[in-house]
Parts: C-alpha cells; sequence; structure tokens
C-alpha cells in the first residue's frame, strides 16, 4: 500500500511566530483512508492542513505528500489536492457566481486559451447535484448563505477529482441534518474513487462510524490517535 | 500639428486603456504599491539612461523590472511584506534618478532635465511608440485571454488559487513586466511623476462603478479621459502629462459621483414603489 501522507518527527513554526505550532509530529496515512482529526481551538489541525499543502515548511523531519517530498514539490502536490479551507466566506459585492467559483477549481489543469470539455460539464452538473447545489449556480457568490458558501466550495474542491482532499471545518455552517448526509457522501466518494480524505471537525459524531481512523491534537501534539483496521 | 495631435490622442487613448486594465488587476492583487515602486525603478533608470547617453525605454524598462524583482526577493526570501519592500526601495529608486540627473553632462540646466523626465513632453511620442504600446496592447489581450480562467481564481482568492497549484508568482511577474513595458514607453510622455495618476486613477472609478467586468471599465474610463487630456492641453496650451493626469483623476472623480448618485437613485425609485 502506498502513503498519502508521511510525517517523520515533523515540527513547524508560522513564520515570524516564537512558538512551535506543531511539533514532532509522526504520522502515516494510507491512500484511500479516511481521517478525522480533532482537538480543541489552537491545537494545530489548520497548521497540519497547511503543512501537507506546502503552506508551511518542517522545519525539523521530513514530510512527504502522495509519496513526494515537501515542500520541494508542493506545485505538482497541489494539483493533486483539494483544499476547502476554514472560515472561508466572501462578502455580498464579490464579483462572481457560484458556478465561476466552483468551475476556477479547473483552472490549473487547463492549458492556455482552452475551455471546458464536455465530460467538465458532466462532472460539474453531477456534483452539484450531489450536494444539493444546482438550484443556487447562477446566484453571486458573495450573496450566498454560509451554509450554501461552503457547499460551492466543497463542490470547487471536488471537481478537482483530487488524489487528496483536506477538508477544514467543512460542516461548520451546514445544518445538523445534513452533516450526516454529507459525511456519507464523503465516505462514498473514498470509496468510489479511493480518495484520500482527512477531515478536521469539531463535530466527531456524524463522521465518528465512518472513517478509519480518528487523530486528536491538541498543543501541537498528537495526543491520540486511533485506528479501525 | 495635426499629426502631432492625432499621434499623441493615440498614444494617449491607448496607454490610458492599457495602464486602466492593469491598474484594476494590480489593485486586486494588492500590487498596488508595487506598480508604484516600478514606475519609479523606470524613472531611476531613465535618469541614468539620460547620464551615459544610451535608449531611455530600455533602461527604464529594465530598472522597473529589475526594482520589482528586488521587492519580490524581500518578500518571498526575508518576509519582508511588499508594501514596505516598494516604499524602501521607491526612495531608492528616487535618490538613484536625483543623482543620475544631477551628475549628467550637459549644457542644459539641471532643472530643464529633470522637467523632460518628470513632467513629460509631447514631442517624444513617435510612430513607433506608437506601434510599442499597440503590440503591448495586444499581448495583453492575449495574456488575459489566455489565462481567463487563472486569473479569475487568482482575484477571486489569490490564497486559494495557489493552495490548488497556480504558479501566483508567475502571473505577479507578468502582470508587473506590463507594467514596467507601459511605464517606460509612457515615461517621457506623461512624465515619471504623473504616470500612476494613469494606472491609479481608474481604478479608483471600476471600483466604485461595478464589480463585474472592473478592468473593462478602467480601459475605458483610462482610454477616454487619456483623449480628454491631450485635447484640453493642446486647446489652452498646458504640459501634456499634468493635463492627462488632471484629467484621469477629475474623469475618476465624476464616475464615481456619478455611479454613487445613480445608486441612490435607483435605490430610492425601488423603496418608493
Ligand atoms: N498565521 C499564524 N501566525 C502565527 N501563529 C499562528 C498562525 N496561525 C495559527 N497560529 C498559531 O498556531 C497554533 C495552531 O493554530 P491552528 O490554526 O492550527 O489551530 P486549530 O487547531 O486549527 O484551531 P481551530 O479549532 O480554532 O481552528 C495556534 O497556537 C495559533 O495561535
Ligand atoms: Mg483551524
Amino acid at each position: 500500500m502506498e502513503y498519502a501522507v508521511e510525517m517523520y518527527n515533523v515540527s513547524t513554526a508560522y513564520p515570524k511566530s516564537n512558538d512551535v505550532a506543531l511539533s514532532n509530529i509522526n504520522l502515516t496515512v494510507l491512500q484511500g483512508d479516511f481521517v478525522l482529526i480533532t482537538g480543541p481551538n489552537g491545537a494545530g489541525k489548520t497548521t497540519l492542513l497547511e503543512l501537507i499543502i506546502g503552506f508551511l515548511k518542517p522545519l525539523r523531519g521530513a514530510l512527504y505528500v502522495l509519496g513526494l517530498k515537501m515542500p520541494e514539490n508542493r506545485m505538482r502536490v497541489r494539483r493533486m489536492c483539494g483544499y476547502v479551507m476554514q472560515n472561508f466566506m466572501k462578502p455580498p459585492e464579490t464579483p462572481y457566481t457560484a458556478l465561476e467559483v466552483v468551475l476556477m477549481g479547473l483552472a490549473p489543469f487547463k492549458k492556455p486559451f482552452d475551455g471546458l470539455s464536455e465530460w467538465e460539464k458532466d462532472l460539474v452538473e453531477n456534483v452539484l447535484q450531489l450536494l444539493g447545489i444546482d438550484n443556487i449556480i447562477d446566484k453571486p457568490f458573495g450573496t450566498l448563505s454560509g451554509g450554501q458558501q461552503q457547499r460551492i466550495m466543497l463542490a470547487r474542491a471536488l471537481i478537482r477529482r483530487p488524489k487528496l482532499l483536506l477538508l477544514d471545518e467543512p460542516f461548520s455552517s451546514i445544518d445538523r441534518e445534513s452533516r450526516r448526509e454529507f459525511a456519507e457522501l464523503l465516505y462514498d466518494i473514498r470509496n468510489s474513487y479511493k480518495t484520500t480524505i482527512l477531515v478536521v471537525s469539531h463535530d466527531t459524531e456524524p463522521l465518528e462510524d465512518l472513517v478509519d481512523g480518528i487523530i486528536k491534537l491538541k498543543d501541537g501534539h498528537i495526543v491520540d490517535e486511533k485506528w479501525t483496521s | 500639428m495635426i499629426a502631432l495631435l492625432l499621434e499623441a490622442i493615440v498614444a494617449s487613448s491607448v496607454s490610458g486603456g492599457i495602464c486602466g486594465y492593469l491598474g484594476v488587476y494590480l489593485q486586486r492583487l494588492k500590487l498596488i504599491t508595487l506598480g508604484f515602486a516600478v514606475a519609479h525603478g523606470a524613472l531611476a533608470g531613465a535618469s541614468i539612461a539620460i547620464m551615459m547617453s544610451c535608449n531611455v525605454e530600455i533602461l527604464a524598462f529594465a530598472f522597473g523590472i529589475l526594482i520589482a524583482m528586488t521587492i519580490e526577493t524581500l518578500h518571498a526570501k526575508f518576509n519582508v511584506e511588499r508594501d514596505l519592500a516598494s516604499m524602501f526601495l521607491f526612495s531608492f529608486s528616487s535618490a538613484v534618478a536625483i543623482i543620475a540627473i544631477y551628475l549628467t553632462p550637459t549644457m542644459l540646466l539641471t532643472s530643464d532635465i529633470a522637467s523632460l523626465l518628470l513632467w513629460g513632453s509631447i514631442l517624444v511620442i513617435t510612430l513607433g511608440k506608437i506601434i510599442l504600446l499597440l503590440a503591448i496592447l495586444a499581448a495583453m489581450l492575449i495574456y488575459t485571454r489566455a489565462f481567463r480562467l487563472e486569473l479569475n481564481s487568482l482575484l477571486f482568492d489569490s490564497r486559494l488559487a495557489e493552495s490548488e497549484g497556480i504558479n501566483i508568482e508567475f502571473h505577479a511577474m507578468a502582470l508587473i513586466v506590463f507594467s514596467a513595458g507601459i511605464i517606460s514607453v509612457m515615461l517621457r510622455f506623461i512624465g515619471g511623476l504623473l504616470l500612476f495618476s494613469m494606472i491609479f486613477g481608474p481604478a479608483v472609478s471600476a471600483t466604485t462603478v461595478t464589480h463585474r467586468r472592473q478592468a473593462l471599465v478602467g480601459a475605458l474610463v483610462g482610454s477616454a479621459a487619456g483623449i480628454f487630456g491631450v485635447l484640453v492641453s493642446f486647446y489652452f496650451d498646458l504640459p501634456i502629462g499634468a493635463t492627462i493626469a488632471l484629467s484621469i483623476i477629475t474623469s475618476s472623480i465624476v464616475v464615481a459621483v456619478v455611479s454613487r448618485l445613480y445608486h441612490n437613485f435607483r435605490i430610492r425609485r425601488l423603496l418608493n414603489y
């Protein structure tokens, strides 16, 4: 089995900060794993994702993502990832429709002058239906509610057909009833496409019985790690 | 005389359009002060060119790019904020320009050379420069068309775009190269002190008028104000650069105020019915 994420004794800090944000992390995630990352505010959950996507460098230790050494290969790695950021909200005057925002996710794969191909259009349509947002797609992105914006951002990550999906509190604005639905959707995506999914969430309940592993962070350390198989 | 006027009008409208267009991108990508620093880098380059009597445009362009690259390096390698690095190098460029002008071996007064560079002159416009301007315009249109999706993604959220694998440095550099190109061609026409009015003025009106198609509005305002400035300058025999700058600034204010009034009017109509 190949690894999606390998961290060996990784420590990192934010630039200009004197605190270590993550220290001595040892973590390996297999390709196709569905992993929940949890822990209190300030534990280092977002930092962990930023490390994986290459926004932060490991100051100590070694980090490989999808088999590639980071941060040297961050451009290649980023194209294979989908990242939904925490608290991502835009103001009403944002000049793009929801559909435009979704389609931007494909930008890095396009050659100059390229438009959308037919199968990409189909894919987009399917994803939008799956997430229940095909009816709001023509509205200005910034005028959508928090939960609607979050669904759009999830759609943007999904149409990239990522090998590794990084979700930072993707359910924070999603209503309680839909959360379980979304968790199951992620579970299905993993099963159908073997996508590795790392999801950060305070609300563990909708995910607990679906994931392969639960990682608990606190003060920049892994304090608990549970794997099902 | 008429030929000169026509050339000035074409040059001013084309460059006004390009600058207006670029200004909106620079503003949305938070590269405004970077553009400012590039303009002063170009000014330093032009001054050195005059001192050593070599090609003003080429040296202005090279210096503009050099300054931009220095800022990017300071930003990427030393974690210095772009704005801070820009203002730091802006003073550097100004100092270099002043020393170069001072050292220029010439019969002219220092203030004459300075005024040529800082205030601009209509006499420097040639057919060759107009062709150069049109080439820059064409290149920029092709660039924005080719990378439309990437540029939109950057404008929407540059950090997200970066996380998805878009090469931000490439696009920032492309915009800087375009800015340095247009600035160095127009430097002696508009003058080094007034050039950025062409970049920033239209951006002001574009942001007040619309959320969509801001770059287009910026280009239109810049282009129209450029033509108007040339006409006023000819008619009243005023310095060309300053008149164009004032024309752009006035138009930007007028456009902003009119769009505000129109917006209020529409709201009131909506509330009344
Ligand atoms: N940009 C930054 N600069 C400096 N320090 C930061 C920055 N972002 C986060 N930190 C620090 O790093 C530590 C981990 O933050 P992180 O954002 O990873 O927490 P988190 O687990 O995601 O918390 P939350 O549940 O609130 O989202 C915190 O102590 C925080 O103060
Ligand atoms: Mg967080």
